[in-house]
């Protein structure tokens, strides 16, 4: 069993390849230009390649050898990439621990401490060279074992070594219990480059979401990506072990109800036919209206039922979080709210009737 | 909710019951004969049920009253009716506004109604000990006829800042419904009682409402309220009816955790409902919350359900869907009867 997993940087999409030349070639001493390089596939593309780009005195650039070789080294080395990419990663050579200690991107010098560089391409306008120097360890060639693009970060099945996460629909599974749940996990990957701490470092959304998936295999020659779950890094701050793994911890951030803040309500003189449905959608409208983006929640049919007995003569909180807002309404009601792992909403329902 | 999955005893690799003596006095019962409550007390008929009133706490042949269960099998619905315990009441027991009743238990059961009517279960459903002045506000009429006794809907109220509640009609009426496989909800038990004017003694009522620390006002849900004596009555009624049942939750159901594969799952008429390998994609391995299954486990005697109800396989909802993958993706399911 397979899985994946994307860490979702920008919901923006792009068709285009992303690195679009490496134009100075005599400098870098690079026998084939990029911009002739064409057809990037994905957004896990490389821009060299593999066995195609050729660099120096005609080696390919090869997954074999995970490397490529910048012969006569130069002090500075340069490419240059368009804004279509978000991020960038360059990943320099880990067998000699050799990486520039001066990268420049347009204006913006950046010092990496790390053999690979994660630089937020969306600072800068139209096409932007990156030069590279001051070398850790002045060799008589460099090498540069990639260069990649994403918008999102995926994680394949090979760099995942776990994945936890719990999936309560309540807080007591043996007494009745209601209220909001929320859920958490974790993901631990191998990142020996460090990537994850280097978004970190320059600050990619702070709070990012990551869809989980599996590769359901009908047969051979198919693979079908299943998300079964997206969550949020409410707190992305990798985690590293001695073994170069990462961890991540995850929500399905229904846990943002307890920072949303819900101003006081009053509604007197209902009519008659008012329900907790009403109400519910009511709430609903006013956490809208202060982020829209939040994590919503929908009705479960059961709730219709249990709707038809609760009338409501007069509603009123005070000030509050939506999440103690919600948690009063399912206390008075016998109701409880939980998110799905492969849902973008919660369910509101209730028990009764079972 | 229909769609019951079968989970083979061959992908299941570990069952752990969640459920202690102690918190697991009693799932369901055949009999409603020999009824435990809570508090200890045993009612050998469950048909008849006390309510104390202020200033007598213990029985009193003058000052309790008595529910009588009056079944309605063509509606399956059933309701208890309070009498005096000298007579049938009347409407005229109920038609004086404003005046209102203190007692200081009451205790209430319902019952559950199969298809042609026969009770099959007693469920706990209420018990409020009401030790502060509870106003019983004997408000305008709207009554409805039911089973040749008057009763009435009515809203609780509560006084946040008296910490008060407040019946302010005559009479409460609970209504649950049980799920019943391959039909909608329905009513199954209509509980309603009322109370009588004869013992009612005349006081003003405080008007709750309109205070600024006031919640929401609304009809008791009629969840299962088990039984319960609380002593104060001090906090949100919101609070106090969640902690109400949390605390007097005698009839646990039976919950188990599973350790299960990812694997081909089949409902018991046989309908794939999960897979790992399907050309119908969607169709994860992966169990969610509010899913109906049935367990199996080996048997000395082959695969047989986890748990059986009766001669029937006890059908669980899935109420916890844990998931870790370490090399080997598991499923760790709680499972709770329905």
């Amino acid at each position: 069993m397979e899985f994946e997993a994307t860490i979702i940087l920008s919901a923006q999409s792009y068709d285009e390849p992303i690195i679009s030349a490496l134009n100075n070639i005599e400098t870098n001493n690079i026998s084939l230009s990029l911009s002739q390089i064409s057809g990037l596939k994905d957004e896990k593309s490389s821009p060299f390649l593999l066995g195609e780009t050729e660099f120096g005195y005609g080696n390919t650039y090869s997954k074999d050898s995970n490397s490529f070789y910048i012969a006569d080294f130069v002090e500075d080395f340069q490419i240059n990439v368009s804004t279509q990419s978000q991020y960038v990663i360059i990943y320099f050579d880990t067998a000699n621990w050799n990486y520039p200690q001066s990268v420049t991107v347009g204006t913006t010098q950046y010092s990496p401490k790390s053999p690979a560089l994660v630089i937020d391409m969306s600072e800068f306008g139209g096409t932007t060279t990156i030069t590279m120097s001051n070398w850790k360890k002045p060799l008589p060639f460099i090498r540069i074992e990639g260069i990649s693009n994403f918008r999102n970060f995926e994680i394949g099945n090979g760099e995942i070594t776990n994945i936890n996460f719990t999936g309560s629909s309540r807080s007591d599974y043996l007494l009745p219990s209601w209220g909001v749940v929320s859920n958490s996990g974790s993901i631990r990957i191998k990142d020996k480059y460090r990537i994850l701490e280097s978004l970190q470092r320059i600050g990619v959304d702070a709070a990012p979401e990551i869809s989980l998936k599996y590769l359901v295999r009908p047969n051979s020659y198919t693979v079908h990506p299943v998300i079964f779950g997206i969550f949020w890094i409410e707190d992305f701050t990798p985690q590293y072990s001695s073994d170069h793994t990462c961890s991540l911890n995850f929500t399905d951030r229904l846990s943002e109800w307890r920072s949303m803040s819900i101003p006081s309500f009053e509604i007197s003189d209902l009519p008659e036919t008012s329900t907790i449905i009403d109400i519910l959608s009511q709430i609903y409208e006013i956490a809208y209206e202060i982020d829209e983006n939040y994590v919503g929640f929908g009705l479960d049919d059961s709730l219709t039922i249990l709707s038809d007995d609760v009338t409501l003569e007069k509603v009123h909180w005070e000030k509050g979080s939506l999440w103690n807002v919600l948690a009063q309404i399912c206390d008075g009601l016998g109701l409880y709210i939980y998110r799905t792992a492969n849902s973008q909403t919660a369910t509101i329902t209730t028990e009764r009737g079972e | 909710m229909s769609n019951i999955i079968k989970i083979p005893s061959s992908f299941i690799f570990g069952v752990e019951s969640l459920n202690t003596k102690s918190n697991r006095i009693k799932s369901v019962s055949n009999s409603i004969d020999n009824y435990t409550l809570k508090n200890g007390n045993v009612t050998k008929n469950p048909r008849s049920f006390r309510m104390y009133s202020r200033g007598d706490k213990k029985s009193s042949s003058s000052e309790y009253y008595n529910f009588t269960y009056e079944g309605n099998g063509s509606k399956n619905d059933v309701s208890f009716s309070l009498n005096t315990g000298n007579g049938t009441s009347t409407a005229d027991h109920y038609s004086t506004n404003g005046a209102p009743i203190y007692f200081d238990s009451l205790l209430l059961d319902t019952l559950s109604i199969d298809g042609v009517g026969n009770v099959t279960n007693i469920y706990p459903l209420v018990s409020l000990r009401l030790m502060n002045s509870v106003g019983l506000d004997l408000g305008d009429y709207d009554y409805d006829s039911f089973g040749g006794q008057y009763v009435k809907k009515c809203i609780l109220k509560y006084d946040f800042n008296s910490k008060k509640l407040y019946i302010p009609t005559e009479g409460l009426q609970f209504r649950t419904r049980q799920y019943v496989e391959g039909q909608n909800y329905a009513y199954t038990t209509s509980l309603s009682i009322y109370l009588s004017g004869n013992y009612l003694e005349r006081e003003s009522v405080t008007q709750i409402l309109g205070d600024d620390n006031a919640g929401i006002t609304f009809k008791m849900p009629s969840s299962s309220f088990s039984n319960n004596v609380s002593t104060h009555l001090s906090e949100n009624l919101a609070t106090y009816l969640s902690r109400l049942v949390k605390e007097s939750y005698s009839f646990g159901k039976k919950v188990y955790r599973l350790k299960c594969s990812l694997g081909e799952y089949y409902t018991i008429d046989g309908t794939l409902a999960k897979s790992i390998k399907s050309t119908d994609y969607q169709a994860i391995a992966l169990f969610e919350n509010n899913e109906r299954v049935i367990p199996y486990i080996h048997t000395v005697n082959g695969e047989e359900p986890l748990s059986m109800n009766g001669a029937e396989a006890t059908v669980f909802k899935v109420v916890g869907v844990d998931f870790e993958y370490t090399g080997v993706p598991w499923q760790y399911l709680t499972i709770q009867e329905i």
